[in-house]
């Protein structure tokens, strides 16, 4: 009989499967202690503070966590984001996949990775130098760091994600869809209105779910631009500061285990638990997708 | 082939380690963190050091006062350059971890309240400046300029600077809610020199030769007397915003002590001058 060590198969596949495995280990990890550093603040007295309109963690007078201008800032950037980008990214994606010739859809796509791998800060800081005062000039507004401005960028960024997955899922349309449809006399651009992007909208819906998990987890480029300023506003051409840019700026001075440190860790928690929500719609959505077209 | 190429990897990342792991010969690690606004002055002070010190080798890591404390507890800094005082909470911390960091003046910064160039107000009073940070009064018309409201531009909490001006500006009130926080002392410059109705706060050596924004001038109340930002009214001291910089050594390196010595030596004093702080000399 053979040793385990020499049997070359079954150590790769434990191997694998360690590998895999881990990944889990370290996402529950994650979890874990994200929760258990911001528990201690949900059940102490500060923590009713957590539900009020002011965020103030550092102040002589009295310190505040409210949690809610920040859950608003962001939900305000993610809302103009999204709108920024999907409706292009979606129509970018169906010229690739559909009309364009392959080598425009060669060119177009090497393009879009090109944008997806530029670093945050740095489209952050081409934001603060170009964007920001086109918004001011345009709108005549006193200041360009705005929502508004954070929403573009942060559509920006979300591109790619959005075209390269909805990309896919246009192409994974089986062929005759199309075929069937040409052949009984519809115009190409019919045919993909009414025909290709519904059959691949479970893809698309996920893919744009995954650009709005991309969006809220976004830190660098949006504490450039938005302004940081923490109030509840709906308006884009007010500044709002955001969930991801209050835990960057806020970590690096906190006094361990107080109620400022905890407080940024309820504001991890929360994120974590919108983005984990947002993928898990987005996965149980590609996960139907065959059955979806079909029915 | 696999296997190979694994075995490779280990060996290339072990060799890795070993490498960058030993010590150079009789070369030591000086490890200075701490203050963003000091990040520049202690780069060209730590610079001009090993010039005169070959064997000395100094990292300047910036991240804010409380990254250099945090580092100095992890056994990861030598020296905390502070924009603050360390507080007694820390000092105690520090002191149950083995070390007892001794504080020293190296130079004093200003703060220069800044405007938008194309804003005709040259001076306020500190009651002024309290009012317009606290957000009590909202429009430079108050002030006498034409009608506009003031946008206002503050550092995040987590700056020493911040703490400074919420002490000494605003008396020990929260910062207007409408105010907005920037991350560092560059982009309060870039914003308040792009939009006309601006106002901020940077340390004087971001500014002091910088035609991009407009330092306002300090006015006394009762004097009426108007007093600049310039070195000559910072060393006579009658520039009203300022603070000290300091440097915490640990008390366990004896090579920390020598470049806090450095930096109060003549040479140390003239390069802190030339990035716009007052050398200890002429104040204490």
């Amino acid at each position: 009989m053979k040793s385990i060590l020499l049997d070359t198969d079954r150590l790769w596949s434990m191997l694998l499967r360690t590998a895999a495995a881990m990944t889990i280990f370290w996402t529950a990890l994650i979890f874990l202690f994200v929760f258990r550093e911001a528990l201690p603040l949900l059940f102490s007295p500060e923590g009713t503070s957590l539900l009020s309109d002011v965020w103030r963690p550092v102040s002589p007078v009295a310190e505040q966590f409210g949690l809610l201008p920040l859950i608003s800032g962001t939900f305000l950037v993610t809302v103009i984001a999204t709108l920024a980008s999907i409706p292009v990214s979606i129509l970018t994606a169906t010229y690739i996949a559909f009309i364009a010739n392959t080598r425009e859809s060669q060119v177009l796509k090497a393009i879009i990775e090109l944008l997806a791998s530029i670093p945050s800060v740095v489209i952050g800081f081409i934001g603060l130098m170009v964007l920001v005062p086109f918004v001011k000039n345009v709108l005549g507004l006193h200041s360009g760091l705005n929502a508004l401005t954070g929403g573009l960028i942060l559509g920006l960024m979300a591109a790619p994600t959005i075209v390269t997955l909805s990309e896919d899922a246009l192409k994974a349309v089986p062929r005759e869809f199309r075929e069937a449809s040409m052949a009984l006399g519809i115009s190409e651009i019919t045919t993909i209105q009414k025909v290709l992007i519904p059959a691949a909208s479970r893809g698309i819906l996920a893919a744009s779910l995954l650009g709005l998990g991309r969006i809220m987890g976004e830190t660098m480029a949006v504490l450039m631009v938005t302004g940081n300023a923490p109030v509840v506003t709906l308006s884009p051409l007010e500044p709002v500061r955001t969930i991801t840019a209050t835990i960057a700026a806020e970590m690096g001075e906190v006094i361990f285990g107080g109620n400022h440190y905890r407080s940024l860790f309820v504001l991890g928690a929360l994120l974590l638990s919108f983005t984990f929500a947002i993928n898990l719609a987005a996965q149980s959505i590609i996960g139907g997708r065959f059955s979806g077209h079909r029915s | 082939m696999i296997r190979i190429i694994a075995i490779t990897l280990c060996i290339c990342l072990f060799a890795g380690f070993v490498l960058v792991g030993k010590p150079a010969k009789s070369s030591y690690m000086l490890r200075i963190k701490g203050s963003d606004t000091m990040v520049i002055l202690m780069s060209a002070l730590a610079e001009s050091y090993i010039h005169h010190r070959p064997d000395a080798r100094v990292s300047v890591t910036g991240g804010g006062t409380r990254a250099g404390v945090a580092g100095m507890l992890n056994g990861t800094c030598d020296i905390i350059a502070a924009s603050r005082d360390v507080t007694k909470e820390e000092l105690e911390l520090a002191r149950r971890n083995g070390v007892t960091p001794k504080k020293i003046v190296i130079a004093r910064d200003a703060i220069a309240i800044v405007v938008n160039p194309g804003n005709p107000i040259e001076s306020m009073t500190r009651e002024d400046l309290q009012k317009v940070f606290r957000g009590q009064a909202s429009n430079w018309r108050d002030f006498g300029a034409a009608a506009m409201p003031i946008t206002v531009y503050s550092r995040e909490s987590s700056s020493g600077t911040f703490r400074y001006v919420q002490a000494e500006v605003l008396n020990n009130q929260d910062f207007s809610r409408m105010a907005r926080f920037l991350p560092s002392n560059t982009s309060i410059i870039d914003s308040v020199s792009q939009e006309s109705a601006a106002i901020g706060y940077v340390s004087y050596g971001h500014v002091r030769e910088s035609k991009a924004v407009k330092c306002l001038l300090i006015r006394e109340k009762i004097a009426g007397q108007k007093i600049a930002p310039t070195m000559d009214n910072l060393k006579s001291g009658s520039y009203p915003l300022s603070r000290d910089l300091l440097l915490y050594a640990s008390d366990n390196r004896p090579e920390a002590r020598a470049f806090v010595d450095y930096c109060l030596s003549d040479e140390g004093q003239r390069i802190a001058e030339e990035y716009g702080c007052v050398p200890v000399g002429a104040f204490l």
